[in-house]
């Protein structure tokens, strides 16, 4: 049997699913109050054109702006308009009460790729065990080029390794827009969600979000990020987790094994830190696998 | 900064399924200096159709047949008159503002005469997937699934490199060259091969360094009913038969050419596996060019460390 054959073997590929059902989202856009970063979003949001999905867009944004023109493309995408002052009240608000099957939050000035919803759709109704899922990012500059930074072996979570992160302010982030979650895991996580004003949002969804479910990562660009700028400066919490005294360099070692793909020696980094498998795309049958790595 | 021009041809033949997402991929970035030529070697699925469509942007539209697409190319070229050049297949597409990006590094790098973005890949349904292809097998020391921290690596090259074999394709959806390298390269595509776009970048290895970038250009979109799949036994033999002749040329020209590769083999694995300090000698024995990185502080592109 040649490598090539053996490789193909290897994989265990599924079919890919029938897609004759329709998908709704659910995308909660966070306006900054720029009318341009808005315009590039919902821009991003109407090239999803695949059949089958509708898109419900609840744009939320503080009082006393007034929003540009938008144009909603007829049936398929739906969007309204939340001005208030506590509105992430109202985000959780609108989700609760949201009819659909996967929901996502956005920054505006950020942008969803072309065909992310098709895949994302096409993830879930793959596997059901997939509760939610986060894509690999570029980061787009000012210019709006697209750069691509890191591996997808950094972007992968678990709880701990999530927790440790956010004390440890090692620039690396889960970005809302990559990130989509099915809207039956709701009812789990929105009563244990609390917010801390001078947080962000999206660290304390995910952290609600990693106590009762795994974060799978594919390796799909699904969206490109314009925080770039946060990357060090992110963290506004004490450092007062245990998690941190267990990086010793032991530890460090595993790491930078897995963080650079050797083999072998990249399974023990792996298998301590209780990672959800990889979602890849397979180009002969055009479908989704799960992979180790 | 003042634009170039950027020369953009796209060659058809009953391409109607994916010519207009191609299409509308280099027009919707409104890029001010854009040049775009398309030449249909006589379509009747309806390709022409979407080609008027958009024939009020298209600076260039030729219909006639052609015997193939790398004679449909040069047809194109000579039409073209920008600073910096590069050809879109129909089924492929170039990401959002990449024209901009591309201006601005042959802009900002003056001693960049070609260069390719960060290599992608579509789904036939259009998704922007990162899954790495290469030509060669896998080596003995390499994991089953190539991390993407490890695709600049793969693409990155001298032509010492070029000619050892040891790379991942060119994207050539993602590759700019200026002008100037292709007059010096005999500004013409060899019309008799299918693999002409590897014989074209062993011109261009000749003149210049090929200098590979952070920022992701275009991709390829793999849909099986590629010429470099159809046809993959025969691409793969012209390939090979072209770097074959390449390598056999530096190997004449350079008395330390069998030393130098032999070297670059034995610590390639220190390179890709990120070893402190042996990292180093692989691109150095090589005569690897740097990345094209972007400064986010300064906003501009810069050339990386080696």
């Amino acid at each position: 049997m040649s490598i090539a054959e053996e490789y193909d073997k290897s994989r265990n590929i599924p079919p890919a699913p029938e897609m004759q059902q329709s998908s709704k989202f659910f995308v909660g856009i966070i306006f900054n109050g720029n009318d341009q970063d808005l315009e590039c979003t919902l821009q991003s949001v109407q090239r999803q054109r695949t059949p089958g999905l509708a898109l419900c867009i609840h744009v939320f944004y503080q009082e006393d702006k007034k929003l540009p023109p938008v144009n909603s493309d007829g049936n398929s995408i739906n969007i309204s308009f939340n001005s208030r002052q506590d509105f992430f009240q109202k985000l959780v608000g609108d989700l609760t009460n949201a009819d659909v099957d996967y929901c996502s939050v956005i920054n505006s000035g950020e942008a969803f790729f072309e065909g992310a919803f098709d895949s994302v759709n096409r993830i879930f109704r793959q596997y059901d065990e997939i509760d939610w899922l986060t894509g690999i990012q570029s980061f787009r500059t000012p210019s709006g080029y697209n750069i691509t930074l890191g591996s997808t072996a950094i972007r992968r979570w678990s709880d701990k390794i999530y927790e440790r992160n956010l004390y440890k302010n090692s620039g690396r982030f889960i970005a809302p827009a990559s990130t989509f979650w099915r809207k039956r895991i709701w009812s789990t996580v929105s009563p244990v969600l609390h917010f801390v004003a001078e947080r962000d949002f999206c660290e304390d969804l995910w952290v609600a979000m990693f106590r009762s479910y795994k974060l799978y990562t594919c390796k799909i660009y699904l969206s490109s990020s314009s925080n770039y700028h946060k990357i060090n400066k992110q963290n506004i919490r004490q450092p007062n987790s245990p998690a941190l005294l267990e990086d010793g360099i032991w530890g460090r070692v595993k790491e930078f094994f897995f963080i650079n793909n050797i083999p072998y020696l990249r399974v023990f980094y792996r298998a301590e830190s209780g990672y959800a498998r990889v979602i890849r795309f397979d180009h002969n049958t055009q479908a989704y696998f799960l992979s180790e790595y | 900064m003042e634009y170039p021009r950027i020369s953009i041809v796209t060659v058809s033949f009953n391409s109607a399924q994916y010519i207009e997402a191609g299409i509308q991929s280099i027009l919707d970035q409104n890029y001010p200096a854009l040049e775009y030529i398309v030449v249909d070697g006589g379509s009747t699925d309806g390709t022409r159709a979407i080609i008027d469509k958009y024939r009020d942007r298209i600076t260039h539209v030729i219909y006639e047949p052609d015997n193939g697409p790398a004679e449909a190319l040069n047809k194109g070229f000579k039409l073209a008159t920008g600073d910096i050049m590069g050809w879109l297949n129909t089924d492929d597409r170039l990401h959002s503002r990449s024209l901009f990006a591309v201006a601005e590094i042959f802009d900002t790098l003056k001693n960049v005469d070609w260069m390719m973005g960060f290599p992608t890949w579509f789904s036939a349904g259009g998704s922007c997937v990162n899954e790495i292809h290469y030509n060669r097998g896998r080596p003995y020391y390499f994991p089953q699934y190539i991390g993407d921290n490890l695709h600049l690596k793969f693409a990155r090259w001298s032509k010492w490199r070029f000619a050892m074999g040891d790379f991942s394709a060119i994207q050539q959806e993602s590759v700019f060259w200026r002008k100037s390298l292709w007059d010096k390269a005999g500004a013409h595509l060899k019309e008799e091969f299918i693999a002409f776009d590897l014989e074209l970048w062993t011109r261009f290895f000749e003149h210049a360094q090929l200098y590979t970038a952070q920022v992701m250009v275009g991709g390829f979109r793999v849909h099986g009913n590629q010429i470099s799949f159809n046809q993959q036994l025969r691409y793969k033999k012209e390939s090979q038969k072209f770097i074959d002749t390449f390598r056999r040329k530096l190997f004449e020209q350079n008395f330390g050419y069998t030393m130098r590769t032999l070297m670059a083999r034995l610590t390639k694995p220190f390179y890709y596996y990120e070893t402190p300090v042996l990292k180093r000698i692989y691109p150095q024995l090589l005569n690897l060019p740097p990345h094209i990185v972007y400064d986010f502080l300064k906003q501009e592109f810069t050339l990386g460390d080696n």
